[in-house]
């Protein structure tokens, strides 16, 4: 940094401005009043009547904004300086904030001596006292750029702050031989400080706000809530996410079936039913054998047919006369036709069917009874025989 | 005093009330979108135990009916029937198709055809030398879960002629299960 882009006083900025330049430039000395006391600035910019531009309070503790104890270094620039650095090309930035990063970087105690030459040849001092990496107080003094006269102007701050490291930074001149220069721990810091710019906006309008105006804590009570209802939401949409993640691992390879899951499983089930249930005709089979069996006890009998109905064969459905002389409808399980020898001894074909009945009932479980008779002749041997033909029919009940 | 840093205080505690204000909405709706999947969950995994405990019933269905794409006429038909190998025969040059339905159990279609075949208008027609050899081949064919048969009759069939007696077992309704050709249940374990 140029000790030329250093300005401390109007006609040193309005030289630079005249010149054309487009190089950075610091102000302070007269033209910046810093201090650390917020009720100091305040009467200083009523005793100045608007001719002080305030601008925002600096963080002057390291840490800045999670720092537990807030310190803050209170600035203000001429108006007539703000006035000027706006008709400037180049960017202008103020020399306490530099003096103020310098401070808060060392890690032991110090003393930031700053400032700059008034148009009086005067050294114009803006001292920075650093106490545990926080900016404990500024003083501003000016004093003659004589070694006595620098040590009283300093006597008092430097008899307060034995330990504390002094570090003399540009643009003030090479400090005379003094108490001060050969005190122990006293730096020449020249342009230490400008290495790194802090590059804050000098602003035209007073940025009243003595106090911060507390984005910070805003912004965090606004996130805990933010973060509380994130972290319900986060919570149960991960129990969703896993419950939904179990139904897609359970349900793959299943999706077709599942989507008609009742009428899958139903379809299932009646071919189960299916498989397992006996076919109806086998037990039409078994009673056709019983009967057939029974039937063929007869002495002489001749088959003609045994026959067990299905439900929907018509055949099956016969009209009888019923007791009271009406038709009613009677439908069979059955039917038998057989011919028995006529044996003239048992009397009518009804006769002698009545015992053969009683035997084929008490064999088979059934009810049978004689749909029709007739008689017959069956040739046995040479010989035609009498014979009567029976039909019979009944239910297996 | 109502100052700038107040004000936004009161910005961030408006939007912090605003978000806390909504957890236990947030909560309750989530929470009850959990609880609906995890609900369907327990209903998929019940119907995938008895599914999968009844799969199994696929391949004995496809063991026990032929596919419909297997008997393309009547006369495969016949085959699948191999009445011969009961002690039985027909008159095959007869055997007609009489007859299509669909099998349904409880008013459900289960996926299966029957397809009726005889060898007259009354039905099917087995033939068997001796009512003993007739017995035993009906009671082998009854067994059959791929057969349906109607109204069953035994009789004696004297010669005509010189054609020697015969045992007949007239059967009505006589049909074989098929497969049909699209199966709605596919998975396999």
């Amino acid at each position: 940094m140029n000790m030329n882009n250093m300005v401390c006083s109007l006609d040193q900025l309005e030289e630079v401005i005249a010149l054309g330049g487009k190089d950075t430039i610091l102000i302070g000395g007269e033209l910046a009043y810093v201090t650390s006391s917020a009720e100091t600035m305040e009467s200083v910019i009523e005793a100045e009547n608007g001719e002080l531009i305030q601008q925002p309070p600096r963080n002057a503790v390291r840490g800045g904004a999670f720092a537990k104890e807030k310190t803050r270094l209170f600035v203000a620039v001429s108006k007539e300086a703000v006035r000027l650095i706006h008709g400037y090309r180049g960017n202008a930035y103020l020399l306490a904030d530099q003096y103020l990063a310098y401070g808060l970087s060392m890690r032991g105690n110090s003393i930031v001596i700053g400032g700059g030459v008034t148009d009086e040849g005067l050294l114009n001092l803006e001292i920075f006292i650093f106490s545990g990496q926080r900016l404990e107080q500024t003083v501003e003094r000016t004093a003659e750029h004589v070694g006595p006269r620098l040590d009283m102007a300093l006597h008092d701050i430097l008899r307060e702050y034995p330990d504390h490291q002094v570090h003399w930074c540009y643009p003030l001149p090479a400090p005379p031989i003094c108490d001060l220069s050969q005190r122990l721990g006293f730096v020449e810091a020249d342009d230490a400080p400008f290495k790194s710019l802090v590059r804050r906006k000098i602003f035209s309008k007073s940025q009243a706000a003595v106090e911060p105006i507390g984005w910070i804590p805003a912004a965090l009570l606004a996130g805990v809530g933010a973060c509380v209802l994130g972290g319900v939401i986060a919570i149960q949409w991960a129990k969703v996410a896993s419950e939904r993640a179990e139904y897609r691992a359970e349900i793959e390879g299943y999706e077709d079936a599942y989507q008609n899951s009742s009428q899958s499983l139903d379809l299932l089930r009646h071919r189960d039913f299916l498989l397992k249930s006996e076919p109806v005709h086998l037990q039409r089979v078994a009673l056709v054998d019983l009967m057939l069996r029974s039937v063929a006890q007869i002495p002489g009998v001749i088959i003609d047919h045994v026959r067990f109905y299905d439900d929907n064969d018509m055949r099956a459905s016969s009209l009888t006369q019923s007791a009271t002389g009406t038709a009613a409808a009677n439908r069979d399980d059955f039917s038998v036709e057989i011919r028995v020898p006529a044996d003239d001894m048992a009397g009518s074909a009804r006769d002698q069917a009545e015992p053969m009945l009683a035997e084929l009932n008490f064999k088979t479980g059934m009810s049978i009874r004689v749909v029709d008779h007739g008689g017959d002749h069956v040739k046995v041997g040479e010989e035609e025989k009498p014979y009567w033909r029976y039909r019979l029919g009944g239910s297996i009940q | 005093m109502i100052t700038n840093k107040r004000l936004v205080l009161g910005l961030g505690f408006v939007l912090c009330a605003v978000s806390l204000a909504h957890v236990p909405q947030a909560w309750r709706n989530l929470g009850d979108i959990a609880t609906r999947q995890s609900m369907a969950n327990e209903r998929l995994i019940e119907w995938k135990e008895a599914y999968q405990a009844l799969l199994p019933v696929n391949k004995r269905w496809e063991k026990a009916f032929i596919s419909t794409a297997e008997v393309p006429d009547q006369l495969s038909l016949t085959r699948v029937v191999n009445i011969e190998q009961y002690g039985l025969t027909i008159e095959t040059d007869r055997v007609t198709q009489v007859g299509a339905e669909e099998v349904t159990v409880n008013g459900m279609p289960v996926g299966v055809h029957k397809l009726c075949i005889g060898t007259n208008a009354a039905g099917m027609e087995l033939f068997a030398k001796s009512m003993s050899e007739l017995r035993a081949g009906m009671r082998g064919l009854a067994m059959r879960k791929d057969l349906e048969m109607g109204t069953i009759e035994y009789a004696f069939q004297k010669g005509v002629k010189k054609e020697p007696d015969a045992y007949v077992a007239r059967i009505s309704n006589f049909c074989v299960r098929v497969r049909a050709a699209e199966e709605a249940v596919t998975n396999e374990i």
